[in-house]
């Protein structure tokens, strides 16, 4: 992961890693009874997996995800390399299946750099 | 590749014939000279250990790491300065140690320990194997084996025309297995510590170079006669492997790291007591519980929470079991039991959440987050209005944070600064978590 990336969750079905390639012995499945707190607590757990450090849930709330009713939070976490990143994500579960954009940037310049086109993005969703 | 039975002797015989090498201990303060073996061994770690020492996934509390340091020190005595002490954010029940005195001690083994002995036990063992040079041990071992795995492979191929890369690739093959099967296992810590510990060359050469039996049962053995020394009660280490049994029962496939390369818990479990009766008789001992749990109560919450997230219910149910043994207040058990049904989602299990959600929050020791998991349990259950007063307790504990500038969110919201919270009415009496602890 670079300076700054989009992931893209789309339709992770329940009793299914968040990430495909996840090893079987290595974290915990979506499951589709989870609450946004719970979803949270897992994508951070598949962060760290992946080497992400000192992650800080600053904000979860109720949010809208195109028209379905969902949530966004946002973190501080550094890098693997010890970057200090930002992220912000917006998700909803839907029939069983969860949706999640996730964008994160270096604190510094790049996570304000494409904001706006996550933000844009976010707001074309629709059914 | 299947190797013909006339080779297999020769073979056979080369392998035992690099049966280990005997090397003296480490002495205190002692560093090896720079054209040996073990010189390379060290500079390596010494890498890793600079990594350590500037990552973030490390955990930093001063008052922690002077507690475990005085621990360790009081054990290894002479050795103190030799051995440096890392916690890492890990569930897995484990410990390790590497040959230049870089000592890694995981949340998760901490947040199962009862007392300061015990902590005595397992720091007196790793740091046993760093003074009897085990890890260098094992080192010649594995490249004596390999060059003789070299050397019969070269006479087959030469002999009878089959590919010398055979047996070679045999030998990388189990060593690769053994690595991967490895690197399976101690990933099942599942966190923060399991990034970082895989970026260190510490985590290879705990694939390669696991301990033989014979130098547990060293390290046993000696980290047994320091930790006696030193004042504390040696029948605490027996207890570890009791309790480690426990756990390995708990669930078929799953192995506490701390185990994968041990002898048998029950075999370890009854010599540590031979030798704990033999080492106390007629003597006082100390256990250091109060002390221990006082140490540890500020972080239990944050380290159940990573052992909650990487192990099977089946373990977990039997960690949490340990705690109410250890006399961990009850708000804080229940409400990770209550989270653990949560996360397993079976049939009844919203119901066992609900109900464990409710005793936390009626008990001592809950976190904040208890009782906006009892409102959302509540709330699921149609029981609207009492999951409001939940939802207000939640938030009179954990109130909103000041937002950042950058985020367009403005309401819910949790922050990190009262790590230690617990229900309203002690909160209201002013006891932090760690009253709780008698001292």
């Amino acid at each position: 992961m670079g300076l700054d990336y989009l992931l893209h969750f789309n339709a992770v079905k329940s009793g299914k890693k968040m990430f495909p390639r996840t090893p079987r012995e290595m974290g915990r499945p979506f499951v589709a009874t989870m609450r946004e707190t719970e979803v949270v607590d897992l994508f951070v757990e598949n962060l760290a997996m992946r080497g992400t450090q000192a992650v800080r849930l600053l904000q979860l709330q109720p949010a809208s995800f195109g028209p379905w009713r969902g949530f966004s939070f946002d973190l501080e976490f550094e890098s693997v390399g010890g970057l200090p990143m930002r992220g912000t994500g917006t998700g909803a579960i839907i029939a069983d299946e969860l949706h999640l954009l996730f964008y994160a940037g270096a604190r510094e310049h790049y996570f304000d750099r494409h904001r706006a086109d996550v933000q844009a993005i976010l707001a074309s969703i629709a059914r | 590749m299947k190797i013909p039975k006339l080779f297999g002797w020769p073979l056979f015989l080369g392998l035992s014939a690099c049966a280990s090498q005997p090397v003296d201990d480490a002495s205190p303060g002692e560093r090896p000279a720079t054209d040996t073996d073990e010189a390379g061994l060290w500079q390596m770690l010494e890498r890793d250990e600079y990594k350590l020492q500037t990552s973030t996934g490390v955990v930093r509390d001063p008052a922690l790491q002077a507690y475990l340091e005085s621990v360790l020190c009081r054990v290894v005595r002479d050795h103190c300065a030799d051995i440096r002490l890392y916690v890492l954010p890990g569930g897995g029940m484990n410990a390790a140690m590497a040959p230049n005195g870089m000592m890694l001690v995981f949340t998760g083994l901490l947040v199962r320990l009862e007392n300061e002995a015990q902590l005595a036990a397992v720091l007196g063992h790793e740091a046993a194997h760093y003074v009897k040079r085990h890890t260098l041990q094992r080192w010649r071992d594995l490249r004596a084996r390999t060059a003789t795995l070299q050397t019969v492979a070269t006479v087959v191929a030469a002999g009878l025309g089959v590919a010398r890369v055979g047996a070679e690739s045999a030998a990388a093959q189990g060593t690769y297995d053994r690595a991967v099967h490895r690197a399976a296992q101690v990933a099942r810590i599942h966190d923060v510590g399991t990034a970082l510990i895989y970026s260190l060359e510490i985590s290879t050469m705990l694939g390669h170079l696991a301990y033989g039996r014979e130098q547990e049962m060293e390290s046993d053995e000696l980290g047994i006669s320091w930790m006696a020394s030193a004042g504390y009660d040696p029948d605490a280490a027996s207890e570890i492997w009791d309790y480690a049994h426990l756990e390995a029962q708990a669930a078929d496939r799953w192995v506490p790291p701390l185990l994968l390369t041990h002898p048998q818990p029950a075999v370890r479990e009854d010599r540590a007591r031979a030798q704990a009766t033999a080492l106390s008789a007629g003597t006082s001992r100390s256990l250091g519980r109060d002390a221990y749990l006082w140490q540890i109560a500020p972080f239990r919450n944050d380290w159940l929470h990573l052992a909650r997230s990487g192990l099977e219910v089946d373990v977990l149910a039997t960690l949490l079991e340990r705690q109410r043994q250890i006399g961990v207040p009850e708000g804080l058990v229940a409400f990770h039991e209550g989270s653990m049904y949560r996360g397993r989602g079976g049939e009844g299990d919203g119901e066992r959440a609900l109900a464990s959600f409710e005793v936390a929050t009626q008990q001592a020791g809950c976190p904040p987050e208890a009782f906006r998991e009892l409102g959302l349990a509540q709330w699921d259950a149609d029981r609207h209005a009492e999951a409001k007063r939940a939802f207000d307790d939640y938030l009179r504990l954990r109130p909103p944070p000041r937002m950042p500038p950058w985020s367009r969110l403005t309401s819910l919201g949790r922050h990190e600064a009262d790590r230690d919270g617990c229900a309203l009415r002690f909160r209201r009496r002013g006891i932090g978590l760690r009253g709780l602890y008698p001292r």
